[in-house]
């Protein structure tokens, strides 16, 4: 069976991970393993699409291949149309908290807010772009207008209420029928200022209600506590104008975990136990939340999601069903790491890339790529540490000697001091753990 | 927050106001509302009392308020500037998550010294600030916080001690503004070191940075920079900044090329190797070892002569054994023999500067590894273990003795010195003793692969291949929405049979010439001569009916146009019903030009859309033509842009214009190609 990699997917995937990062395309070629995972969470997908809500924590240790399974996911949902948003949380980036620690993630999410057109983010102004063009091109088919009869922007404006009245009965709907509105003027005058200004209030970037009001017209702006409800019906409005939903993907939720403060911690918890809730409960529609996260932050009793006793019993009883696949109905979709089979597979894949993205055949086989992984996990800490980061990017790198050196053997190039034993980079999660185990009594 | 007014002092209508007869007191009740002057507040009032109510008293009270208002005004300016002077009493808290506890805080000269001297380079040579000079320096360093500076000739400024902004004449100090500005902006001129040690006092004062962590990231850039052509700075820099993490509790960190710089047994070497103490293994810079040890490696030749070798060696013998240490006892070396508990110091920090905070002193809480004993002794043991390995392998003669280290330390050393050369060293030799075996091992990390395993994992990868294809990727959402038509194109599969539906979109497609020639050729069966202008026209409508149909729709034989295929009802049936207006399509591009791929993309596209891809390519400024097209149509231009990204990213896999709101490219990968095929 051939790869079906194309020549331009295999260039990306090459070029990607050679530096150390997760390809934006063609990620189907290289995901090994993972099967039931990859199906619980298309699954997700279908039922956003259907008009339910997905929520999702993606769990497992350091380098067992969680931010790859985010990008896969999204990257997919891409293609299926859906509009998709991530974010990174870090200590300045959390759900909530004081000195708008949440509205940083939301202004994160927005700013990466990507489509299949734009699909490295800042797609916010194409998303209205897309839906003014149309109502236009509606109105102008419908009553005959031209582009430049006056009567076109009335029409227009009405038709933007028409849309947004279905959701007026949500928090922000009203603000949101203004803004839109003052988006659409702001364009057909040419007025750059009116339209940076309603741009500015949908990214969250407006700390006054006054200046709001002042230059816009609305009584609300997006606020720390409030930018879920506005992302709520940001999902519904992204379903009316013709997209499948809006999939939200947080990384590095370890970063609540490492929150020093307990009720600051508490508070985040209490964040993703409320929009847990919605999506359980229908009160949030054509929406998906994707979390990853370390199993210390999920299940450490101490300070994980764990110790938050709403949230535990929620996610430890199984109780919620919103997947087809019965091994996976719980919310929590734990990743182990990868076994040295899937890693041999894996492996195996890059060669069949390697060889489209350059059009060669490469002598490497099985015997040589079992050879290549003997000579990994003699490293440094390879045996808890090494991650299939490092294992991708240190392969590709004999991949391409070997391609450029056919005169050397295999042998001579894989213990060439290029491959020499190195140190595997350290578990971040550890540094957390030590802390608190070895070192109880540091306190600032 | 603080809640309290702030202290200041009245201005120059207040000053005038002192010296009116019958109106100073109100100067005097100004002053204490504005200070919580009790006193100066009450004898305002007294005497404005006494004014109104007797207006002899005029003189009187004119007198004593002057003196008065003089005096608390003297007072009050010199509060000032012990307050400036001391405005962080204590450690300021960042919530930056640090090595250290900050126990007391307290002036020089009020503690008695500590009993052992710290291991610092900036050491007495330097005498303290006078008070005045600080208290000048540091008001003077508000007063020019923000001082902009605009291009001016070098002026060279050297002093001795403690360089100020008035050791500098008004040349000196333009220089010194322009050069700060350039600085701050990322331009780092060349200067002198007085300049700079003048900017590195404000940085210490938090003045000139953002926060105190981009203060701290801004006094490590500027000692980067610098350290090489004024190396005067090195002592200072080194101290300065373990003091500025010290008094604004943030994170010490030290520029990795000065951590030579580290003294044996210092507070530096000790906060640093906390900060590893969550390693596995432990992984420490060869100079933290160092610090660590008594015995001094760098005195021995064979450092000297494998400088990178040795210190590379010894940091990852140090994680060998700590990982060994670990799989055996559960612990790490720092936790096995590292201290237990805190040490308390005293430290005076900021000396040799002109800063806030200079002149104290801080009991500083940390864990003092460089201090330990038992730690000593074991690295030092366990650096000539190394060192006598090495000095087998690379063939030295003689080796160190007095080595105490347990038989599976030594072998955990051997093992990974054979793993990283090739040779195993039998763990009694390098402990003084004979060296004279050596063999070749075996494979110690031989897998053992599953391939039943492996030959499902490959089935079921490629099942999850399958399921993550989209096929029609990006086609819009029509069912949900009763309002938004579906603006994206329409997608053709080639795997379809030829109907009339999709005869009369190709017929659609067509341009005003391609489609009178097939008129021309359904009116006459035998075909038409061919023409060299039919040879564009032919092109292009074989393009359209690739895109359309699969196939082409014409050929010539013989010099003569043909059409290909029986469709001539079909054709004849879309021509005279379905259409009631010829398409003005035109054709951008040569496809015969254009590789399959690009060819199958160009196909998709509809006659606007190619005309906007062509304007990209080979206009200068497009911006015009593509917003011409998209009123054309009745859409907006980053909508046009968006769906030919969307029929890119299906047929090509990625998108094909980038766009940053203000000019569009075509990515380079296809710019060459499409540029060439296009039809002028």
């Amino acid at each position: 069976m051939g790869t079906g990699v194309t020549k331009r997917e295999a260039d990306v995937l090459i070029k990607t991970l050679s530096a150390g990062v997760v390809p934006r395309i063609g990620l189907r070629h290289i995901a090994v393993g993972r099967k039931k995972e990859i199906d619980a969470l298309l699954s997700d997908l279908e039922s956003v699409e259907a008009g339910y809500a997905a929520f999702r924590f993606i769990c497992g240790q350091y380098g067992s291949g969680k931010s790859f399974l985010l990008q896969v996911i999204r990257n997919n949902a891409m293609e299926r149309n859906f509009v998709v948003a991530d974010a990174d949380l870090s200590p300045e980036r959390r759900l909530t908290g004081k000195g708008g620690y949440g509205l940083a993630t939301y202004r994160e999410l927005m700013a990466n807010l990507a489509i299949l057109a734009k699909p490295e983010g800042g797609a916010l102004e194409s998303i209205l772009q897309r839906c003014i063009a149309s109502l236009q091109q509606r109105v102008m088919e419908r009553e005959g207008f031209k582009l430049e009869d006056r009567e076109l922007m009335v029409a227009v404006e009405s038709e933007i209420k028409l849309i947004t009245e279905k959701l007026t009965e949500l928090p922000y709907g009203f603000s949101f029928a203004s803004v839109l509105n003052a988006y659409w003027m702001g364009f057909k005058s040419g007025n750059s200022e009116l339209r940076q200004s309603a741009l500015k209030w949908l990214r969250g970037e407006y700390t006054s209600k006054t200046e709001a009001r002042q230059q816009l017209h609305v009584d609300r702006i997006i606020e720390d506590d409030t930018w879920y409800d506005f992302l709520k019906l940001f999902s519904l409005f992204v379903k009316e104008i013709g997209f499948k939903g809006l999939l939200v993907f947080i990384d590095e939720g370890v970063n609540l975990y490492k929150i020093p403060n307990r009720q600051a911690r508490e508070k985040n918890y209490e964040k993703i136990l409320t929009i847990f809730n919605d999506t359980m409960q229908g009160k949030a529609r054509y929406i998906g939340f994707f979390l990853t996260g370390t199993v210390k932050f999920i299940y450490d009793e101490r300070r994980g999601l764990f110790s938050y006793e709403a949230l535990q019993s929620r996610l430890s009883d199984n109780q919620f069903h919103f997947s087809r696949h019965s091994d996976f109905t719980s919310p929590i979709i734990k990743l182990e790491q990868l076994t040295p089979e899937e890693i041999f597979v894996l492996l195996e894949r890059l060669c069949e890339v390697h060889e489209v993205c350059y059009s060669y055949k490469t002598k490497i086989g099985d015997k040589e790529i079992k050879e290549f992984m003997e000579s990994i996990v003699s490293r440094l800490g390879a045996d808890k540490l090494l991650t299939p980061r490092e294992i991708i990017r240190d392969f590709l790198s004999l991949l391409n000697e070997m391609k450029d050196n056919p005169e050397y053997s295999f042998e001579s190039l894989l213990h060439d001091d290029k491959f020499a034993v190195k140190s595997a980079e350290s578990d971040p999660e550890d540094i957390v753990l030590e802390n608190d185990n070895q070192f109880t009594d540091f306190d600032i | 927050m603080n809640s309290r007014r702030t202290r200041k002092l009245p201005g120059v209508l207040i000053f005038v106001l002192s010296v009116v007869p019958g109106l100073n007191w109100i100067s005097l009740v100004y002053i204490g509302v504005h200070n919580e002057e009790v006193i100066s507040l009450i004898c305002g009032i007294l005497y404005g009392f006494m004014v109104l109510i007797d207006g002899r008293s005029i003189p009187v009270v004119w007198l004593i308020g002057t003196i008065q208002y003089a005096i608390t005004y003297i007072v009050l300016n010199y509060r000032l500037h012990e307050n400036q002077l001391s405005s962080s009493n204590g450690p300021l808290a960042t919530g930056q998550d640090v090595d250290f506890e900050i126990t007391a805080v307290a002036e020089q000269n009020r503690v008695n010294k500590p009993k052992k001297r710290r291991s610092s380079t900036v050491d007495g040579h330097v005498p303290p600030p006078e008070n005045y000079v600080l208290a000048n320096f540091i008001r003077d360093m508000h007063t020019y916080a923000n001082r902009k500076g605009s291009q001016v000739d070098f002026q060279t400024f050297s002093t001795k001690y403690y360089p100020t902004y008035r050791d500098m004449d008004k040349h000196q100090q333009a220089w010194y503004f322009y050069w700060r500005s350039e600085i701050r902006k990322g331009n780092y001129l060349d200067t002198d070191t007085s300049y700079i040690l003048v900017h590195i006092y404000e940085l210490l004062s938090g003045v000139g940075c953002e926060d105190l962590s981009s203060g701290y990231q801004q006094l490590q850039r500027i000692w980067s920079v610098y350290r090489k052509g004024h190396p005067d700075l090195d002592p200072y820099l080194h101290e300065w900044l373990l003091d500025f993490a010290l008094y604004y509790n943030l994170k010490y960190e030290l520029p990795e090329d000065c951590l030579p710089l580290i003294g044996k047994h210092s507070m530096q070497a000790d906060l640093l190797i906390h900060e590893h103490r969550a390693d596995v293994p432990l992984f420490l810079p060869f100079e933290l070892i160092d610090a660590i040890c008594e015995y001094r490696m760098k005195d021995s030749r064979l450092y000297s002569d494998n400088r990178v070798l040795f210190e590379e060696a010894i940091s990852q013998v140090v994680a060998v054994v700590d990982r060994s240490f670990r799989e055996r006892t559960g612990k790490g070396l720092l936790a096995a023999y590292g201290p237990t508990e805190r040490t308390e110091d005293w430290r005076d920090i900021f000396r040799g500067a002109l800063c806030k905070g200079a002149n104290k002193r801080l009991k500083v809480s940390f864990y003092a590894y460089t201090k330990t004993d038992s730690l000593v002794d074991f690295m030092d043991n366990l650096v000539k273990y190394t060192e006598n390995v090495l000095r087998r392998i690379n063939g030295y003669r003689g080796r160190l003795h007095s080595i105490s280290l347990d038989s599976e330390t030594c072998d955990a050393i051997n093992s990974f010195l054979e793993r990283t050369n090739g040779y195993e060293l039998s763990s009694s030799l390098y402990l003084g003793g004979d060296d004279s075996t050596i063999r070749r091992l075996k494979n110690p990390y031989e897998l053992e692969l599953d391939f039943n395993r492996i030959s499902k994992l490959r089935e079921e990868s490629d099942l999850v291949r399958e399921a993550l294809f989209v096929d029609g990727a990006g086609d819009m959402d029509t069912e949900g929405t009763q309002w938004v038509k579906d603006i994206s194109a329409e997608h053709s599969s080639s795997d379809y049979t030829i109907n009339r539906k999709m005869l009369a979109s190709l017929v659609q497609e067509l341009p005003q010439d391609g489609h009178w020639l097939l008129r021309s050729l359904l009116a006459d069966q035998s075909g038409k001569s061919f023409t060299a202008a039919d040879e564009i026209v032919i092109r292009s409508v074989n393009v359209i009916s690739q895109s359309k149909i699969g196939r082409d729709l014409l050929q010539v034989r013989n010099g003569v146009v043909l059409l290909v295929g029986d469709f001539r009802d079909e054709l004849n049936y879309v021509l005279s019903s379905q259409l009631p207006e010829i398409s003005s399509k035109r054709i951008f591009f040569d496809a015969s030009k254009l590789g399959q791929k690009l060819k199958d993309f160009v196909g998709e596209l509809t006659s606007d859309q190619s005309e906007v891809l062509s304007a990209i390519l080979n206009e200068e400024n497009p911006n015009g033509h593509i917003e011409e097209v998209a009123s054309r149509i009745g859409t907006l231009p980053m909508v046009m842009i968006d769906e030919i990204n969307e029929i890119a990213a299906q047929s090509l896999g990625d998108i094909i214009i980038e766009t940053d709101e203000i000019s569009y490219q075509v990515v380079a990968e296809f710019y060459e190609e499409l540029k060439s095929a296009i039809i002028q």
